[in-house]
Order: structure tokens, then sequence, then C-alpha cells
């Protein structure tokens, strides 16, 4: 009898645990422009009705939204924050193209400010702000450490984007796993690993391009890795015009696997630390005009991690000569060969 | 996460308080346990199913006849890191017969960040075990049940457990 009551007991209370874990989401009715709403239930978007949707000035506490079978949506001026679990979820029930994501800030996430499907193809994320995302260990401590992006799908771009990490204790501020352009990122105080990695576990395409970006104080900087799934490789990948200052260890690591499936180019990088080799590669990569340093090159302000370039800089003019760069730095400014500066930022 | 930490705590509680109204007070006598053993099949989000590895060391108090109240400490190694937890335990003796000892035992605990060693979470474990008394004071022990870690942001894990141990008694 005893023994009957105590079952009876712990079935009661994994019953009730059960209802408490169930978090509904609201489901949206067919719009054209969501504009100063604010969410506190998961949102989940869903269907053909809603392509080319617009989401503008929303809120998004303790929400996450949920967007999959919809193409052509722009999120705009939208505040993720205060999150247990991803922020922003695309194409995980269904394929979304060209989803655009401009101007939002992601703060206080649990899980990745921004994760993508691979059926999330053509997409953009620029001037997007991002801090203390990927907070839960628990993730991280399994194997699977969540990012402030963690994007799978091709031909992404994520360019302008702020990212401060001081409390990211692990996982990358842009982890990407396919195709496209990284350009223009600031990333704050990584800790414990990259600030921008491309691991390619997922399918790539033609090609993967890491420019103008700024990594200031990183554990590590950019790193390019692999399982060794070549028909996942991307064809080309460019590590160009970054600057890189006091990672921890290495700025930039390649690890092995790339061979004969991905030609690697990394040049006109500014890339500055003391503790060990600046560029460490296990496989075959192409380097060459980086302006490889262990103190100050002559930036800014470097005590706040502004790595925009003095007049008098080691960098100005580094990369003269060169023939394939970027065509505008990291503040859009024009770059030209003849007085080509190394790193993401030009002096005029 | 946090009305699932409150529910445990609950569960727990009654737990003790129920079993505590049919148990007549015994001579409190302390235990030592000390357990190897592993997690894995971890259910959930998390794809990586490599095992977790752990040695664990408690300490109990036998309050009442069939049940025991402890706290113990360890070090746990992870797919992707170690840590080093503390929790507070109850085992539940729920058969005895000749040599054999069936019980239950609960833990709640935290898994600690020290420096950059380990990781925050909340950890809860269930196991029913078997004891085989070999000795004098000394008794070998397997167990089975589960590992539950979650973090105020949303982690969280289920895995089944499997240990070995010895449990001593010290008085």
């Amino acid at each position: 009898m005893t023994q009957r009551k105590f079952f009876k007991f712990i079935f009661f209370n994994v019953i009730v645990v059960l209802i408490c874990s169930c978090n509904k989401e609201d489901v949206l009715q067919p719009t054209s422009h969501l504009f100063n709403r604010t969410f506190t239930k998961d949102l989940r978007i869903e269907g053909h009705e809603f392509d080319s949707l617009i989401i503008e000035n929303c809120v998004f506490d303790g929400a996450t939204l949920n967007m999959g079978n919809v193409d052509f949506v722009t999120i705009k001026n939208c505040e993720f924050k205060n999150i247990d679990g991803n922020g922003l979820k695309i194409g995980f029930i269904g394929i979304s193209k060209n989803i655009r994501i401009e101007n939002c800030s992601f703060i206080n996430i649990g899980f990745n400010g921004i994760d993508s499907h691979e059926n999330a193809p053509n997409c953009v994320i620029t001037n997007c702000y991002f801090e203390d995302c990927a907070l839960s260990d628990v993730g991280s401590a399994m194997g699977q450490p969540h990012h402030g992006i963690y994007w799978k799908g091709k031909n992404v771009t994520i360019v302008n984007n702020e990212f401060r990490t001081e409390n990211q204790n692990y996982g990358a501020a842009i982890s990407h796993r396919s195709s496209g352009i990284i350009s223009g990122n600031k990333i704050f105080d990584k800790k414990g690993t990259y600030g921008i990695v491309y691991f390619a576990d997922h399918p790539g395409g033609d090609s993967l391009l890491i420019e103008n970006n700024m990594l200031f104080n990183c554990e590590h900087g950019i790193g390019l890795t692999t399982p060794e799934i070549v028909g996942n490789h991307n064809q080309n990948i460019l590590v160009r015009f970054n600057s890189v200052y006091n990672s921890t260890n290495q700025c930039i690591y390649v690890g092995k696997g790339f061979d004969g499936t991905a030609n690697i180019h990394i040049y006109g990088n500014v890339l500055v630390q003391s503790n060990s080799e600046v560029i460490v590669s296990y496989s075959e990569i192409n380097d060459y005009s980086n302006l490889e340093s262990s103190s100050d090159i002559g930036f800014v302000d470097i005590t706040n991690g502004d790595l925009h370039l003095l007049p008098s800089s080691q960098a100005v003019n580094y990369c003269s000569g060169l023939t394939s760069y970027p065509t505008t730095d990291i503040d859009g400014e024009n770059r030209n060969s003849i007085t080509l500066d190394a790193g993401a930022d030009e002096v005029n | 996460m946090r009305s699932i930490k409150k529910i445990i705590l609950l569960c727990t509680l009654g737990l003790i308080s129920h079993y505590s109204q049919c148990q007549e007070l015994t001579k409190r006598s302390w235990y030592s346990n000390t357990s190897i053993g592993l997690s894995t099949y971890h259910f959930g989000s998390y794809s990586k199913q490599r095992p977790i590895f752990y040695l664990e060391q408690s300490f109990e108090i036998a309050l009442l006849r069939k049940i025991r109240l402890g706290l113990g400490t360890g070090l746990n190694l992870y797919p992707a890191t170690l840590t080093i937890p503390v929790f507070a335990n109850t085992r539940f003796i729920a058969a005895s017969k000749n040599k054999w000892t069936c019980y239950i035992t609960q833990s709640y605990g935290r898994n600690l960040k020290i420096g950059r060693i380990g990781f925050n979470s909340n950890r809860y474990t269930g196991n029913l075990g078997n004891s085989f008394k070999v000795g004098e004071k000394l008794w070998l022990q397997g167990e089975l049940g589960y590992l539950i870690n979650w973090d105020k942001y949303g982690g969280g894990s289920v895995s089944l457990n499997l240990n070995f141990g010895m449990s001593y008694k010290i008085k």
C-alpha cells in the first residue's frame, strides 16, 4: 500500500512537470505588416500567405520567433530579449528563402541569437546588435554549444553587425556552416572559442568570403574547420582584410582536411598577437600580404577596441598593388589598389 | 525551468515527510559512498552522443530506518568539458533480503564553473540500485537511473545512468 502511494505520488509529479513545461506558441493570422507589437509567447510564422511580411518595431520578450515555409520576410528594428532558447529560428519548419533581418537587437538569449536550418538560403543579417547570447552552458558541456549567429543556409550575407560577448562562455559569435559573405562585423571579447568560425558540416557552395571584420580580444580569431565531409566544402574561401587584435590563441586557424577540395586564400589582414603563431594551418593555404605583429601597429584606440587605423599606422598602404580586394572598407569607404591598406579599415 | 526545480524539491521533501511518518527513529549511522559510472544516450536537442563519465563521493546519515540523507561532490567528465558537482541526496531503502538491499536515490545539486573549468547548471539524478553486503561494514552496489541537467537559460538534457560503487559504514 505504501509503495502504491509512492508511485502515485511520483506519477502525479511527472504529469505536473510535463504540463508546466508546455509553452504554447502564438499563431499569427495572415497580415502583411506587423508593427509595434510585443510578444511574450513564442510566435510561429508559417505558410506562404505570409510571403513579403514586414515585422517592424516589435519586441520579443521571452519569446522565440520561428519561421518556416515563408519567403521574403523582413524583420527590422525589432528587439529580441530575455529568451530561454533561440531568439530567431529560420527554416526549421520548412524552406524560408530571402529572409532579411536588419537593425535588430538580440540581448540576453539562452541559446543562439539567430539559428537557421539548411532550408534558409539567400538570407541577410545586417546592422544587428548581439549582447549576451548563447548563455546556456548545458549544450556546450554536451558538445553542442550555442552561438550569436548559427547559420547553416547557403549564400547568407552577414554584414555590419556588432557582438558583445563577454558573458558568452562557449560557442562563437558567428558560426557559419555554408557559403556566403561575412563582412564588416565587430566582435568584442569572445571567450572560449572563435569570433568567426566556418565549420563545414553542412553543404556549402561556390564561395565563402570573410572580409572587413574587426575582432578584438577574442580567444581565437577566425577559424576554418571541417569534419572532412569534402562534399560540403566551399570551393573558394577568402579570408581577407580583417583586423584581429590580441586573440589569446592564433588569429587565424585552418584545420586539416581542406586539401584538394577548397582554395583558401588569406591576405590583406592585420593580425596582432603576442602569445603564439599568428596563422596556424593544417591544410594547404595561400597566405600573403598579411601584416603580422606582436604589438599595436597604430590603431586609433586600442584600449576601447577601436581597430581603425591612424594615418601613421604600419598598415597604411601595406597592400598597395594587390588587384583583388574589397571595394569598400568596414565603414563603406572606397579602397583603391594604389593606396591599399591592410585590415578592415582604409585610411583615406 | 524554475517551476520544474520547485516541483522536484517539493517532490523530494514530500517523499521524505511522507515516509518519516511511518518510520521509527533508529540509531544514526554514517555511510561513505563512492561510485564511478557513466551517463549515456542523451535525450533532447543535444546530438553529440558521447558519454559522461563520473566519479562521485557522498556521505550519508541514516536519519530513519529506511531513509538516509547526505551530501556529495565529485568530478564529472562531459563530452566537451568537465565539472565539479555538489549535491544533496536522499536514499530510500525499498526492500532488504539476506545480504541484498534494493534502494532508490534522488539527488539535487549544481554543476560548478571554477575559473575556466566546468559549467553552470542544475542537476537532478534518480537511481534504482541494489547493494550486496560483502563485509561487516562494506557493500558493493550497482545503480541504474537518469541524470537531468538544466540551466536558467533553457538548456537541458536527460541522460541514462549506469554506475557502480561501494558503500562503507563509517560508524
